[in-house]
């Protein structure tokens, strides 16, 4: 047995392995382009112009999920902003929060290659001087990026402290207001369940690819 | 008998070496009858004077004489019982430097596997011809069943000659040809090696085995970033419809085998913020074609971390309820809903680890699966916005794998949502990272934004970081899931010594490798005993010739990463002010050492199979700008008999990873978070050369820098310095 293996077994005794030699990467990798992704602009901001408004109403109560309260609603305002790149490219990181009046947005689609957004925003009031309440409208109330945080952690007071920052910038000259407002402005839409006010949202972002 | 030999030799002679292997279980019986008598003192006074390669020295002097005549007087008699034949360490690759030979388990199928008999370690073995075996895998039990041997090898067995001298050199090359790697869905195949003394065919008294007493001598490994041995399909996509999703999140798309046997295990996606479920082609169909069904699924990300996690568990729970009729039911009586695996990118990153918050709190439940279902989770540079108590993988398997040129997650200073390192820190279980130089956010998807951030030239592209991600993820995915032990090392050796053979060898990757707990016994691990004086384990420690030695909450303080002597924890974006992993850190300009000195419950390192400690260099610290490359420095073990053996570390594959050279947040010198790596030092190779060294009584555990002993100057975090079971 012993014979017959040795017979069979290789003969030729493999040369030792030499010890390897510590590897480099052995190519320049190619230059790549600086980055694409804008830092994050200062705030608060003003869209550069407000392009369509469409208000609605909805039958089937709608969730508001970018506020932490994730309020029910049943009418507001669909709205196309055009804004800078860096308000509208996706982050990981924290992205200013798009608020309305005393409300923050939901942020349905955006483009950054044309720097538009669509999104919902739930139906508010304002106070007139005289105290009085009057429903709020995107074609004239304050509309700007607020800090950058989670919409799902904002609430109430945080929003508050937003819009006193905000107005402040508004009086010191140092936040402009859009210079445009409304470039179209639909009739008011009356759906009954959250699909039709979705599509209806789909329709109004000029570019199908972004929706 | 050996026919060349004998013929060389003469009839003595010939004798004689059939009888080495008695010889070496019973020295003076030269001639193997199984007792020393007046026969063998026959041999050996025949060949009294006589020099050189003769029969009856005993004493391996080379002369005959009444040194020998000794010998085997004492060992009058009948001989001992036979031993087993011995287990021990054959396959290794050869190192530069000593010990010459590392022992490790896992090669490449393009590659090659060494044996390495070391001399000093096996004197009688020394110069000797013997079979080599590779024999299929085989339990402790199976070796108890039958001890017959078959190679695996066309050629069958191979005839070499133990090398004499020294190990250094004599590392042997493995016939591999006609080896089979892999084994279904497992990439690798395991092997066991036997050196056959005696050339009997059998695993017998006086040979060696390698791989008897568990696991494999060797495992014999398929390339981890291609594709696997399955064919795969997809169900582009599937509208859930649940309503504990919202209406425009409820897309999934899977990618599963169509061909593998069995009950398959699950891996769900959850993509990052204004990323998209189909993004994960790549990553999709390379696991499915390795066995796993993948659900890549729409994600609720841009509220936030919490509308996010309610996508990734409420998909996992509507897959596992819809599978069976998904895609026409070609799933059905295939998922295996008690394995499965989480990954996450970016803010789905966080969410997969919130996710199993949520399971570990009870703040989610599921009909369909629960906590020990998720067998690992897996974060692709991860945000951190909800901090310690919710972004806490608790002990689930986890890995981290991050591209050093993000430009969104950046693990910049002055934020800790974007510090992906905070949730791999608090990590308790076994835990990898995989930290991949010129790798950007997206460069791990296919589509999204180029956010590139490193410097010019480093880039990588896609391509390779995903080579790189598809090997390390499935690695993870099979070591956590299945035990599998063969992909260990893709996660803690060095990438200079080990990659998945389709990852580009010009890419740098830094690993990161801690087992769980329970395969550890921490020597100091700075999280008890806080002082710079006493280890974890209770031991003094004690430091000579370094400077600023501090241990603490291992946290950059500050909003750059320029070096200040006020923020010692420059680059350490890997904690918030209410986290709790502690490192030490201390630099050199000189020879130094810190000396760890190691309790009497630890000082059998026989116990273990590994020392190991990870370290990182000091973000923008004077000396590590002036080091400009891997720091070495070189291990120590002492005895209690004061012998020593000392290991550079740079010869296991470069040292500790010169950081990547980024700019920003800060001026002057440049570099960026810091890059922890695992150093893991087998303790079988500290054996090499032989000796008196005594393992399993370890006084102390030493570092030395400078000098002779490494790098002439530099800062390390250190940390982990764990006895690895």
């Amino acid at each position: 047995m012993t014979t017959l293996l040795a017979v069979l077994a290789l003969t030729i005794v493999p040369p030792p392995i030499p010890a390897p030699a510590k590897e480099r990467p052995a190519q320049v990798p190619p230059v790549q382009a600086p980055s694409d992704l804008v830092p994050v602009p200062s705030t608060p901001a003003s869209p550069i112009a407000i392009v369509a408004v469409q208000p609605f109403t909805i039958a089937q109560p709608y969730r508001h999920r970018f506020r932490k309260d994730g309020t029910e609603f049943t009418s507001g305002h669909l709205l196309v902003l055009r804004a800078d790149a860096g308000f509208v490219q996706p982050r990981q990181v924290a992205e200013p929060v798009l608020c309305i009046g005393s409300q923050t947005a939901e942020r349905l689609w955006s483009d950054p290659a044309k720097g538009l957004i669509v999104a919902i925003v739930p139906a508010w009031t304002e106070r007139t001087d005289d105290g009085a309440e009057r429903p709020g409208d995107p074609s004239v109330d304050l509309v700007w990026f607020a800090a950058p945080e989670l919409p799902e952690r904002v609430d109430a007071a945080w929003i508050a402290a937003e819009r006193a920052r905000a107005e402040a910038a508004l009086s010191e000259g140092r936040l402009s207001t859009p210079s445009t407002r409304e470039i179209v402005r639909y009739a008011s839409l009356k759906v009954t369940l959250q699909d039709a006010l979705i599509a209806r949202a789909s329709e109004l972002a000029p570019d199908p690819a972004a929706r | 008998m050996r026919l060349t030999q004998a013929r060389a030799g003469g009839a003595i002679a010939a004798a004689l070496l059939s009888a080495l292997p008695a010889i070496a279980q019973c020295p003076g019986d030269l001639d193997a009858s199984g007792f020393v008598d007046g026969a063998d003192l026959a041999v050996l006074l025949g060949a009294w004077g006589c020099t050189g390669a003769c029969p009856g020295d005993l004493s391996q002097d080379a002369l005959v004489d009444g040194t020998d005549l000794g010998l085997m007087l004492a060992a009058w008699g009948a001989c001992p019982p036979s031993t087993p034949a011995a287990e021990a360490p054959l396959a290794a690759v050869a190192l530069s430097a000593w010990p010459w030979a590392s022992w490790v388990d896992t090669y490449n199928s393009n590659g090659s596997v060494g044996i390495a008999i070391d001399p000093a370690q096996h004197p009688d073995l020394a110069g000797r011809a013997a079979l080599l075996w590779v024999v299929e895998d085989r339990s402790p039990a199976q070796w108890a069943a039958s001890s017959a041997l078959s190679d695996a090898r066309p050629a069958g067995p191979q005839s070499i000659t133990c090398p004499p001298g020294t190990i250094q050199g004599n590392v042997i090359a493995l016939n591999v040809m006609g080896l089979v790697a892999g084994s279904g869905d497992a990439p690798a195949r395991g092997y066991d090696l036997v050196l056959d003394m005696d050339q009997d065919g059998t695993l017998s008294p006086g040979d060696l085995v390698d791989g008897r007493d568990g696991g494999a001598g060797f495992w014999w490994t398929r390339d981890l970033a291609a594709l696997g041995p399955y064919t795969t399909a997809q169900i582009a996509s599937h509208d859930v419809n649940d309503a504990d999703i919202i209406d425009s999140m409820e897309l999934e798309r899977v990618y599963y085998p169509t061909n593998a046997p069995g009950l398959r295990p699950i891996v769900a996606i959850s993509h990052g913020n204004g990323h998209n479920y189909a993004w994960y082609d790549y990553l999709g169909n390379h696991l499915a074609s390795w066995g796993f069904v993948v659900m890549s699924h729409q994600n609720d990300t841009i509220p936030g971390i919490t509308s996010a996690t309610v996508t990734t568990v409420e998909h996992t729970e509507s897959f596992i309820d819809q599978h069976a009729t998904m895609g026409g039911g070609v799933l059905a009586g295939k998922v295996d809903i008690d394995r499965i695996a989480w990954i996450g990118h970016s803010r789905g990153g966080e969410s997969v680890t919130y996710g199993y918050d949520r399971l570990f709190d009870g703040t989610f439940t599921s009909p369909s699966y629960g906590l020990a279902d998720i067998k690992c989770v897996i974060a692709i540079a991860p945000t951190d916005f909800l901090g310690t108590a919710s972004a806490n993988p608790h002990a689930v398997p986890y890995m981290l794998l991050y591209g050093a040129a993000d430009g969104d997650v950046c693990g910049c200073p002055d934020s800790d949502i974007a510090d992906s390192f905070n949730l791999y820190e608090r990590a308790t279980g076994l835990r990898h990272s995989t930290y991949v130089h010129g790798a950007d956010h997206n460069d791990f998807n296919c589509c999204g934004i180029n956010d590139f951030a490193g410097p010019s030239g480093t880039a990588i592209g896609s391509t390779l970081a995903q080579g790189v991600a598809k090997a390390s993820i499935l690695a993870m995915i099979r070591r956590s899931m299945f035990d599998d032990r063969a992909m260990e090392e893709f996660l803690w050796r060095q990438n200079e010594s080990l990659r998945a053979i389709g990852q580009s060898s010009t890419v740098t990757v830094v690993r990161e490798f801690k087992p769980a707990p329970g395969a550890a016994s921490p020597i100091d691990d700075f999280q008890a005993n806080t002082a710079t004086t006493v280890s974890t384990s209770g031991g003094a420690v004690n430091a000579a010739g370094i400077t600023n030695l501090i241990e603490a909450l291992a946290n950059d303080n500050n909003t750059t990463f320029t070096w200040v002597t006020t923020d010692p924890w420059n680059g350490s974006v890997r904690n918030r002010t209410t986290d709790s992993s502690r490192a030490g850190v201390f630099d050199w300009t000189a020879a130094g050492s810190i000396t760890w000195s190691v309790p009497a419950s630890l000082a059998d390192f026989t116990k273990a199979r590994a020392l190991s400690f990870r370290a990182a260099q000091g973000t923008r610290h004077p000396n590590t700008v002036a080091a400009l490359g891997d720091l070495d420095l070189t291990v120590t073990l002492r005895d209690t008999n004061g012998q020593e053996r000392s290991m550079r570390i740079g010869t296991l594959g470069g040292g500790i990873e010169e950081p990547y050279q980024r700019s920003g947040f800060g001026t002057g010198a440049v570099g960026w978070q810091a890059e922890f790596e695992t150093v893991r030092i087998l303790l079988s190779d500290l054996l090499s050369g032989g000796g008196s060294f005594d393992l399993t009584s370890i006084a102390t555990v030493q570092f030395r820098v400078g000098g002779a002993d490494g790098s002439a100057q530099g800062r390390l975090l250190i940390d982990d310095l764990i006895l690895e079971n």
